[in-house]
């Protein structure tokens, strides 16, 4: 297997202060399907998307496919970037277009700028496009504007808008955080399935460990910044999840079952 | 006495001294400006004698004279509304913090468009009908500037309110700067721009009624011809006209704005 995503030292520090991420080494092997987990402020978001620099590394090395990406020009970022899909918690489609044409954007990347713009999207593209639709069952949402769908729906265009940059590499950051179980099953077989059968890479980060071991080739913690485990699902016990928990028990399996509580002692005085 | 009660009181002195200050300054303009209350009140009689005497009863004997003018204003509004329209969405985007491709260039337009914009517009016009001595030209080229200035911002303010997790998804594609604009930015800006577009269009046509009093052309400029030779039922009748045209004109840029959004 080769090696697709060498980090090395990978350390994020935010203009506020915080020290996101503080020496992450990783290595992710072509096929790999990885689970980050890690408490909440962990620095799991922060990890994946310094990998295709929608946050700006402040120190260390990221290594893909032979192409420094901290010292890429736009250029090659763009190529890098085109290289790996990315998934979000909040789908992040352009509610304004249509299911199709969200799908399409994955292949922006590979296009010249002025056929982007001018939508000149080759027959092979749209067709490839449908086809992925199909295959998570949303043959019948193809033409739908992308708000009128529900979550579900909308992570699974999410996902077909990844896999149509045929990625080496996918970037999942919580997809299923935002769904009911049985919305979070589908998005989630999806993401598992294409990614066995056409040789992706996946790096996803989890709130709940149970997904994670259920899914997961490897499985990496993340606690503070730091790397806290690494290794197979069989290899992360009790005793390993209550570390990476440790204070923060209540985040482990479930995800979250409220949005943040407005902070009680920040009422303001009327 | 605990916290809240003491902020609660506070915010009330500072009301009462604003309030405070306000009638003082009124009371002093009034003073300083020689403000005469009883010329005002004895005016009132006169300019309602005016408006419905003098006024009465519309001439509509040469309504046909008026066509001219009225399709010349609107022929105006269309033109500086959709000049305006393109020169300001660039300088948008340009401009948006999200859409800017340097800081740099961000401050130097925002300056030059707070110019424009706080320039008066009557005053744009004035320098303008020096510049190109009166007619139609002036007229259109501040109804042009009135649009620059109004839009780029309004434009601008609505580009750096749209979702920018879309956006973000669309650049993690290896997307460029040019495609991140057409396929996340535009389609998310497009209500926006219609609505203050055709907004912009609404004050165009009004505008353009008073550019006529500076010499810039338009059904403005009849009213203006028409009081200096006293035919104030001629005037009466160009008000008329304005007034439903502005109707007709709000009227059907609502009925836009429900069929596109
Ligand atoms: N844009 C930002 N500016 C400043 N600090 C940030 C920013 N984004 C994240 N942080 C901080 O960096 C730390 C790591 O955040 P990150 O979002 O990577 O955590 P996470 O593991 O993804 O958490 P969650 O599970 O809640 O999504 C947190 O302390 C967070 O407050
Ligand atoms: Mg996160």
């Amino acid at each position: 297997m080769t090696i697709l995503l060498e980090i090395k030292g990978l350390t994020k520090k935010y203009n506020a202060g915080t020290v996101a991420l503080d020496g992450i080494d990783l290595q992710v092997k072509s096929k790999e399907f990885i689970a980050v987990i890690g408490p909440s402020g962990a620095g799991k978001s922060t990890l994946l998307r310094c990998i295709n620099r929608l946050v700006e590394p402040t120190s260390g090395s990221i290594d893909f496919l032979g192409q420094r990406v901290e010292k890429a020009n736009s250029r090659d970022l763009r190529h890098v970037r085109s290289q790996i899909g990315m998934i979000f918690q909040h789908y992040n489609l352009v509610s304004r277009l249509s299911v199709l044409e969200n799908v399409l954007h994955g292949r922006l990347g590979y296009m010249s700028s002025i056929a982007g713009v001018f939508n000149r999207y080759s027959e092979e593209d749209k067709k490839k496009a449908i086809a992925l639709l199909h295959k998570v069952g949303l043959e019948n949402e193809v033409y739908k504007r992308a708000d009128e769908l529900s979550g579900g729906q909308k992570q699974r265009v999410g996902v077909c808008r990844a896999l149509a940059q045929q990625p080496q590499l996918i970037l999942a950051d919580e997809p299923i955080a935002s769904l009911d179980p049985k919305s979070s099953a589908v998005v989630m077989d999806a993401i598992h399935r294409n990614c066995t059968e056409q040789g992706i890479a996946c790096l996803v980060n989890l709130h709940q460990v149970e997904v994670a071991k259920q899914y997961a080739s490897r499985i990496i913690g993340i606690k503070n910044g730091k790397m806290v485990f690494d290794g197979p699902p069989e290899a992360l016990t009790d005793y390993h999840a209550a570390l990476i928990y440790e204070g923060k028990e209540s985040q482990m399996y479930q995800q979250q079952v409220a949005e943040e509580q407005p902070n009680p002692t920040g009422r303001k005085y009327a | 006495m605990n916290r809240a009660e003491m902020l609660a009181r506070q915010r009330k002195a500072k009301r009462l001294l604003s309030l405070l200050l306000f009638v003082a300054a009124t009371l002093f303009s009034v003073w300083f400006i020689e403000f005469d209350i009883m010329e005002f009140l004895s005016g009132i009689p006169l300019f309602l004698n005016f408006l419905f005497v003098d006024f009465m009863p519309p001439n509509l004997d040469d309504l046909s004279k008026y066509l001219q003018p009225v399709l010349d204003t609107l022929a105006f509004g269309v033109v500086a509304t959709v000049l305006s329209s393109v020169i300001a969405l660039i300088i948008a985007f340009l401009m948006a913090h999200n859409t800017s491709p340097h800081p740099v260039v961000r401050v130097v337009l925002r300056s030059i468009i707070s110019f424009i914009r706080n320039v008066p517009f009557l005053v744009w016009a004035a320098i303008l009908v020096v510049l190109f001595g009166v007619g139609t030209m002036p007229g259109i080229f501040a109804l042009i500037l009135l649009g620059i200035g109004f839009l780029s911002r309004l434009y601008a303010e609505s580009i750096e309110e749209i979702d920018k997790h879309a956006v973000e998804a669309v650049e993690a594609t290896g997307a460029t700067y040019l495609q991140k604009l057409r396929q996340a930015i535009i389609p998310q800006f497009m209500p926006g721009y219609i609505s203050w577009t055709l907004f912009m269009f609404e004050i165009t046509i009004r505008a353009s009624a008073i550019l006529g009093i500076v010499g810039a052309g338009g059904i403005g400029s009849q009213i203006k011809l028409t009081m200096d030779l006293f035919q104030y039922s001629s005037t009466a009748t160009v008000v008329v006209i304005m007034i439903i045209m502005i109707l007709v004109v709000e009227y059907v840029t609502q009925r836009i704005r429900e069929r596109l959004l």
